[in-house]
């Protein structure tokens, strides 16, 4: 299913934003990333983790005063960094597609349903209009929503929050792209309406896009992703297949969130959270960044662990994991 | 943030002007409001007889005359001492209406948002009604009929234009009334009174303040046109507005004598819009940071 | 079992709409004993919210009876009801927006008790010093703002304020929802700690079932105004009564590949308050709905399991949580 073209290439990826008192901070720390076409990675990480810059990198939508970017991001092997905005207007919505939290940001309010679909769909693949209009029906009827003529005249607020973001992910695969970037895409959604939105995700995107699903919820990531990466504080700190992550974690903060989320499938009892609180802009940075909430920091953590493999596919950033590495190399690291 | 800093680097040249923007027209209109504020008092302390008295031989001489900075008038007075007599009656009238208008103004206004049902009904009518008059016929009106005078004038302009002040707060209480911590502390027994001083005038503080420049410089120019029109300041007093009413016959051959009250009321009314823009600007900028 | 401190009978809010009538709550009764944890689940539009405001004798109730500590509160006058805010209390979702920006930490913990006019200026300071040791905040918490704390840290003082008057209840609505998963679990533990030493009970509004199903005694279901089904924590997760209660079970994201196995997922939209469906409010997203649903509405009747459910087909649908797995986290 998963086929080996790298549709989307992080490298090195370092983003530096000005803090409102001065000084910079570092949003991203060197991250690297790949995605495979038919492939989801998973990006999870809390509040202030840099998941949501890296989205925003990925979609050339940065752009802050004072920014400093650095790295290499490939599209279909093509470094869009530093791409200018005109050029980026044609990659959004053709090459990358993305869906957001909340819809409405992402859905022109005065316009309706079918006149957004129809004109992306002009814009970017030069059809007529009677064309575009069966294109547009089409990615409508792709992603589930009841009775699409009638919806195409709709405007997005006649919609409700499940039907909205089928609309967006309509929309971000009308042109085909190779990338979808989905930053929290069901976060703002009833359960129920997760579980339609999550389904449809996973069946929408695997086909011929690879994609990148944002999410603080490693519930959600489990249900989509392939493929995780669990960053924290501007610093991806584990990194492998899914299912393999979520029971072999070497990353004591990737236990952490694991231990500290309620289950169904455990006992009831204490949870056991991760002290501390999450990093702010601007705390310091040195050495392991997860370090002042860990169980098991000491003095080497003083350092920055390198990404090691510890397991075949499997990264893990840390001096102490929390199961012997598997990896040939581990007498190197 | 520094401004060599911010100067280096050009994307952030909206975000400087802005921030240096709102504490620009703040500064200067605090400058100027303190040094007219300071002129008003030194007049009032200070005798200046040639602002009373003048002689047939200096009778409408130019301005940078020796002696008479901006030129004399009809009656030979100084005209620069005659601005700075008429300071402390144009600047206390319109303060005087000001804090008037804005304190009747966040009473009905806070009341009306703290009070749903009959009692922001009633208050909300009243407001539609007397918004509905133009507020100087309202003071002419008035002024007509109880007389001249500081008082008369200060209290008639401010009774005439609180209504304005009443609805923006209202609007602004109405919605911090609805923030979460004010239903919590309903919630926690605090009463309704303590909850809009504790919580409610406080958020609305800056939109006190701004409402306060604009009336200022709102009634300043009332204050004028009142005079203007005979109705303001006794004709003994000297006010900017009686000043300008004056100069009307001498427009041609003594054209200074309008042009400097004028000028003095366009200053301190456009200080005071600075002012307030520059409240406004800088509250939403801290609002901004905050969210 | 004991006599309950709050008791909800029937309750019915209604509130007017350009579009008609909406039934916000339709009939709800619950109890929550002293001590005990309750957790209200449901989406939105169920009306979960609207019946924390119900209770707190803070939104207009077209009808019911509301019993706290062996007294009708339902009908007091605000005056009336101040007393019993000393004891019956609540935290909001966003610590955000549930605390004054301009005041001081030590001035919103001792608001309540300056309101209810207990203890001079010196044992109002004591007790400010006391409520923060409780929710494990440092003492100089006191002389800084809210915006000088993370979302976790701005939770406790809010949790600190609903504690100062040393209140037997509290209705939290969303406590946990604004927070990291990291510090969910600090602040549910927080609360937990709070119970075993002081009895106090806690009814939990929630979205989030597994959350509800970690922190409750029991557990209310709640489907456009009214309450579907009703049990113990451990009953509702694995024997569900009611279709609706599977399919939040195993509409829940989970990182257990067991839980993924077999689900329900619903088809459609919950139905907007406005044009609630005829019969029972869920057939027409029930899996299992036969005629018989669209026709009649099923009334909460005890459950074959001790709890009650309002479905005229209870238990036909499994729970994809059925048995729980063996508790061994490979470490």
């Amino acid at each position: 299913m998963t086929g080996t073209e790298t549709v989307l290439a992080i490298e090195d990826l370092t983003v530096d934003l000005p803090l409102s008192g001065g000084g910079r901070f570092r949003a991203l720390d060197r991250v690297n990333l790949q995605v495979r076409r038919g492939e989801i990675l998973g990006l999870v990480g809390e509040s202030g983790s840099g998941k949501s810059m890296l989205s925003l990198a990925v979609l050339g939508l940065t752009g802050i005063a004072g920014e400093r970017i650095t790295g290499r991001i490939a599209l279909l092997g093509e470094d869009v960094l530093g791409l200018s905005p005109s050029a980026w207007r044609r990659l959004r919505g053709s090459a990358v597609g993305m869906v957001f939290q909340d819809p409405m940001t992402g859905l022109n309010p005065v316009r309706s349903i079918g006149s957004l679909l129809v004109e992306s769909v002009r814009r970017h693949q030069r059809l007529d209009r009677a064309t575009s209009k069966t294109v547009a029906l089409d990615a409508l009827r792709s992603v589930g929503i009841p009775s699409p003529e009638a919806r195409m005249k709709a405007y997005p607020h006649q919609l409700s929050g499940g039907l909205r973001q089928r609309v967006m992910i309509a929309l971000a695969l009308i042109n085909r792209p190779s990338v979808i970037i989905a930053d929290e895409p069901t976060t703002a959604l009833d359960a129920t309406i997760q579980a339609q939105i999550l389904d449809l995700l996973r069946a929408r995107l695997a086909d011929r896009a690879g994609g990148i699903l944002i999410t603080h919820d490693l519930g959600v990531a489990a249900e989509v992703c392939q493929r995780l990466a669990v960053i924290y504080q501007g610093t991806i700190v584990e990194q492998g297949q899914t299912a393999e992550v979520l029971a072999w974690p070497y990353h004591p903060y990737t236990q952490g969130l694991l231990d500290a989320a309620p289950r169904f499938d455990r006992p009831r009892g204490r949870l056991v959270p991760i002290p501390g609180q999450p990093p702010q802009p601007g705390d310091r940075r040195e050495g392991c960044p997860f370090r002042s909430r860990c169980a098991h920091a000491d003095e080497a953590c003083a350092a920055l662990p390198v990404l090691a493999e510890v397991a075949p596919d499997h990264l893990a950033r840390c001096w102490h994991p929390l199961r012997a590495a598997t990896s040939p190399f581990e007498d190197a690291v | 943030m520094s401004v060599d800093q911010a100067q280096t680097s050009p994307g952030r040249l909206g975000t400087w002007a802005t921030k240096f923007g709102g504490n620009w027209m703040l500064g200067l209109g605090l400058a100027i409001g303190l040094l007219l504020s300071l002129g008003a008092l030194a007049a009032l302390l200070m005798p200046l007889p040639e602002a009373f008295s003048g002689s047939l031989m200096t009778r409408f001489k130019a301005p940078l005359s020796p002696g008479y900075f901006l030129g004399s008038d009809q009656l030979g007075r100084s005209v620069l001492a005659r601005l700075a007599v008429g300071m402390p009656w144009s600047l206390g009238i319109a303060l005087t209406a000001s804090i008037i208008a804005v304190g009747v103004g966040t009473a009905a206004g806070l009341t009306a948002a703290a009070r749903p049902g009959l009692t922001r009904r009633v208050i909300q009518h009243f407001l539609d009604t007397v918004i509905a008059f133009p507020a100087l016929i309202i003071a002419v009106t008035v002024i007509a009929l109880v007389g001249r005078g500081f008082f008369p004038l200060a209290v008639t302009l401010g009774l005439a234009t609180w209504p304005i002040s009443a609805r923006v707060i209202y609007a602004e209480g109405l919605s911090v009334m609805r923030r979460e911590y004010v239903v919590a502390a309903d919630l926690l027994g605090v009463g309704l009174a303590r909850s809009v001083l504790v919580h409610v005038l406080p958020a609305v503080r800056p939109t006190l303040l701004v409402m306060f420049a604009f009336t200022f410089a709102d009634m300043l120019i009332a204050e004028s046109a009142l005079s203007f029109l005979g109705l303001g300041v006794p004709l003994t007093a000297t006010s900017w507005g009686n000043m300008l009413s004056e100069s009307r016959q001498y427009l041609i051959e003594a054209p200074w004598l309008m042009l400097a009250p004028a000028g003095m009321i366009v200053l301190a009314a456009v200080a005071f819009n600075l002012i307030g823009d520059g409240i406004a600007l800088r509250s939403r900028g801290r609002s901004r940071s905050a969210g | 079992m004991t006599e309950p401190l709050l008791e909800a009978t029937d309750l019915r809010v209604t509130f007017g709409s350009a579009a008609g009538r909406v039934h916000a709550l339709d009939g709800v009764s619950l109890a929550v004993s002293p001590g005990e944890t309750v957790s209200l689940v449901g989406e939105s539009g169920s009306g979960k919210s609207t019946l924390a405001m119900a209770l707190m004798c803070a939104v207009r109730r077209d009808s019911g009876a509301i019993r706290f500590e062996d007294a009708e509160i339902g009908r007091l006058s605000p005056k009336a009801l101040k007393p019993i805010r000393r004891r019956l209390q609540m935290i909001f979702q966003d610590p955000y927006a549930s605390l004054d920006p301009r005041l001081t930490v030590e001035a919103i913990l001792a608001e309540p008790l300056v309101a209810h006019a207990i203890g001079d200026r010196a044992e109002r300071r004591t007790r400010v010093a006391e409520l923060l040791e409780q929710v494990g905040l440092p003492p100089d918490a006191a002389q800084r703002f809210p915006s000088q704390f993370s979302g976790g840290q701005r939770q406790r003082i809010a949790i600190a304020r609903a504690l100062a008057l040393r209140p037997r209840m509290i209705i939290a609505d969303e406590p946990v929802s604004a927070l990291d998963v990291s510090i969910q679990a600090q602040v549910v533990n927080l609360l937990r700690d709070i119970q075993a030493k002081t009895g106090i009970a806690y009814l939990v509004i929630a979205h989030d079932l597994a959350l509800v199903y970690e922190i409750s005694d029991r557990i209310l279901v709640m489907y456009l105004g009214r309450i579907v089904e009703e049990g113990r924590a451990e009953a509702v997760v694995r024997q569900p009564q009611h279709p609706y209660t599977v399919a939040l079970l195993s509409a829940t994201p989970t990182t257990d590949p067991q839980g993924r196995r077999q689900r329900i997922v619903l088809r459609g939209d919950p139905p907007s308050p406005i044009n609630r469906p005829g019969g029972c409010p869920f057939h027409p997203r029930c899996p299992i709905a036969r005629d018989r649903c669209a026709e009649d509405v099923p009334s909460l009747q005890p459950s074959p399991i001790g709890g009650r459910v309002a479905c005229f087909y209870p238990g036909e649908l499994p729970s994809p949580y059925a048995k729980e797995a063996s508790a061994t986290i490979i470490r």
